[in-house]
């Protein structure tokens, strides 16, 4: 068992094959060893994110590793936007929390969790108009009408047709 | 938290990776940083691909980069316009040339005003040139390597080298049979030439910036064999030629024979898959019309590893039926599995058969009593043109989204095309000229098909901004009209004088519905 201390200070006593889903919490309980009794801080997330995360590395912590440099794994990864169903419930958040974990992911560097929030975040992207992905992501149209224009007219071989 | 640009640009960047063109697009149009990132950096990247940097090297993986990445496209007579081109660019050539493709939409011409008489032309391809082999006659076609204007990049008649009398040794008018580019450092001037006389012979072609009155090829004859060569293939350092006779040499580099064998049958056309295949395809006139022969350490052997049969297993025993196998080839680049066990082949019964050859064999056969028996595999995918029971002459993989099979078969000029991944939607299209010709050659790229038939090289050509200054100028004779009905080109019409009108048709009936 390891434990990990929250942004917002709270502990979480975590199994170690749990934490280890984390490339980031692998290599700090390397450096620590064996002493149990060490907290290991994870600054930037908040414990309520850090329970999601946790529940997801639960869930997942027999799944086989990616290795980092299995360039084929990686390809035939990112050629799907598929989500297994169990990613799908754990990930029908709020827009905030999606963010979240993907931010979390990213910190910790639990590569599977990342894709996963990405490819939730694609998958929003798909079949929008640009106005609807403004609305949804709050994103503000910072273009002049020339621009956008012109850009538009560049990209015309783009559109579906 | 709530907006998609609070998240860091590499996990932005991530989400990239799973987004269509047309997504990409879009999500560009939302906001100036999100078209910054999907488009913009890539600019940066190839401003300063002189000095790339650890960062830079990782935007050039960005979007559209990205996409490409993902979806490469396979073309020679474009790799040398790669190294210019933006990925930008290149994304929006190929997905032009994909539409271009679902559509059926071409632009179909010559390559030159027709030969005389009936030819057996012979054609090879490399980064930078196309050869066409007619007669004894080289049409050297060098592919543009700047790209000057914003259309497509062009492909111009670089020479025209005939090949008899100018070397002693081979004074003959003979004609070329087979023709394969080998490796020379990406020169792309040396060439394995194969004759009619059984001849093999070195080409070098001459450097095309020295000018001057006597611009001839250099020829060294390599070999001679009792009956004409009927195929070249090369892979890598390895070059193999088959004889008609069905006698095959494997030569290291271009000169030094490694190994030779004889399979004692009338053989047509054979293909080395790659440098570590280790084994080479022979198709001939026989009752075992396609047979894959191991190379070992010690060299050829007579013995296939493995016959390719047309028909079910359980049919082998009671019909063993004899045919001919007359082009081989490699998969399209999207095809599953391992494209070097994966073997492409046009058959006299007007078939293409693709073989997989970690496939289980599903009999075995014995050429005569004493030899060993020859493990059998069956097809594991067989096309055909419902309104064409012609021969396949040949084959060439490759296609818009690198999923399609191009065939030449033997009359009318005919070229099929099939999509691996929508067999239904498959078609053909008669060559301009619609000469009754055979289209003996077809080497099919992303975005380009070239052939020819015994009247002319052609292309089509499914890229985007074909204009008059993308193909050789063709001599004016040609009709705009119905005029001149009796001259040699009487069945090639055009309207602009870049489009000529070619004749196409669907595979399934499009009256049968459905």
């Amino acid at each position: 068992m390891v434990i990990i201390r929250t942004a917002d200070k709270e502990k979480f006593t975590v199994d170690r094959d749990v934490a280890e889903c984390s490339v980031l919490l692998k290599n700090l309980l390397e450096d620590v060893g064996e002493n149990e009794e060490e907290e290991i801080p994870v600054q930037n997330i908040n414990s309520s994110v850090f329970r999601k995360v946790l529940e997801w590395c639960e869930h997942h912590k027999n799944d086989p590793r990616p290795a980092s440099d299995d360039s084929a794994a990686e390809e035939s990864r990112r050629r799907t936007t598929d989500i297994s169903e169990w990613d799908q419930k754990f990930i029908a958040v709020d827009q905030e929390m999606l963010f979240e974990i993907i931010l979390a992911a990213n910190y910790l560097d639990i590569k599977p969790l990342l894709d996963v929030g990405c490819k939730t975040v694609a998958n929003m992207i798909k079949g929008k108009t640009p106005e609807e992905i403004r609305k949804l992501f709050n994103i503000t149209n910072d273009f002049t009408p020339e621009e956008e224009a012109q850009i538009r007219r560049e990209n015309e071989w783009a559109e579906d047709r | 938290m709530d907006s998609l640009l609070d998240l860091p640009s590499d996990v932005i960047i991530n989400v990239f990776n799973y987004l269509s063109i047309d997504s990409l697009y879009r999500l560009s149009l939302t906001c100036r940083y999100l078209h910054a990132l999907v488009r913009e950096f890539l600019s940066l990247t190839l401003k300063y691909k002189s000095r790339v940097t650890t960062a830079f090297f990782q935007i050039s993986h960005f979007g559209w980069a990205s996409y490409l990445r993902q979806n490469p496209r396979n073309s020679w007579s474009l790799s040398c316009i790669d190294q210019v081109w933006s990925p930008f660019e290149r994304v929006r050539y190929n997905s032009i040339s994909e539409r271009n493709w679902k559509n059926r939409d071409f632009i179909a011409r010559p390559l030159s005003a027709p030969w005389r008489g009936r030819l057996r032309p012979e054609l090879t391809i490399s980064r930078k040139r196309l050869v066409v082999a007619a007669d004894c006659n080289l049409y050297v076609y060098a592919f543009s390597q700047r790209s000057e204007r914003a259309s497509t990049p062009g492909i111009q008649l670089e020479g025209l080298y005939p090949l008899n009398g100018s070397n002693e040794q081979h004074q003959a008018l003979h004609d070329i049979t087979a023709i394969a580019f080998l490796p020379d450092n990406g020169e792309d001037r040396t060439l394995l030439v194969g004759f009619v006389d059984g001849y093999v012979m070195r080409v070098t072609l001459p450097e095309p910036e020295k000018s001057g009155p006597l611009l001839v090829p250099e020829l060294e004859p390599l070999d001679t064999e009792e009956d004409s060569i009927m195929s070249i293939s090369v892979s890598g350092n390895l070059s193999f030629t088959l004889s008609g006779f069905g006698k095959g040499t494997l030569r290291l580099g271009s000169s030094k024979i490694a190994s030779e064998m004889d399979i004692g049958e009338k053989s047509w056309s054979s293909f080395l898959p790659s440098p570590n295949a280790q084994f080479v395809a022979i198709g001939a006139s026989s009752r075992m019309p396609l047979a894959v022969y191991p190379i070992r350490d010690t060299g050829l052997s007579s013995v296939p590893s493995a016959a390719l049969t047309s028909v079910r297993a359980s049919e082998w025993a009671s019909r063993a039926p004899a045919s001919a196998v007359y082009g081989i080839t490699g998969p399209p680049p999207s095809f599953p599995g391992n494209p070097e066990q994966i073997i492409v082949s046009g058959w006299f019964d007007g078939r293409v058969r693709l073989f997989d050859l970690r496939n289980p064999p599903t009999s075995s056969m014995t050429a005569t009593p004493m030899a060993k028996a020859v493990p059998v595999l069956s097809p594991i995918m067989s096309l055909s043109d419902p309104w064409a029971s012609e021969s396949i002459y040949s084959v060439s993989s490759g296609g818009g989204t690198g999923c399609n099979i191009a065939a030449g078969t033997a009359r009318h000029s005919v070229v099929a095309f099939w999509d691996v991944r929508a067999i239904r939607e498959s078609w053909s299209v008669h060559a301009p000229g619609n000469d009754s010709s055979p289209v003996y050659a077809v080497q099919l790229e992303s975005s380009r098909l070239f052939g020819v038939t015994q009247s002319r090289a052609f292309v089509c050509d499914f890229g985007p901004g074909v204009d008059a200054d993308t193909y050789p100028k063709l001599p004016q004779l040609t009709i705009t009209g119905r005029r001149n009905r009796r001259g040699l080109d009487d069945a090639l019409r055009t309207e602009d004088g870049i489009r000529y009108e070619v004749t196409k048709y669907l595979h399934r009936n499009p009256m049968a519905g459905g």
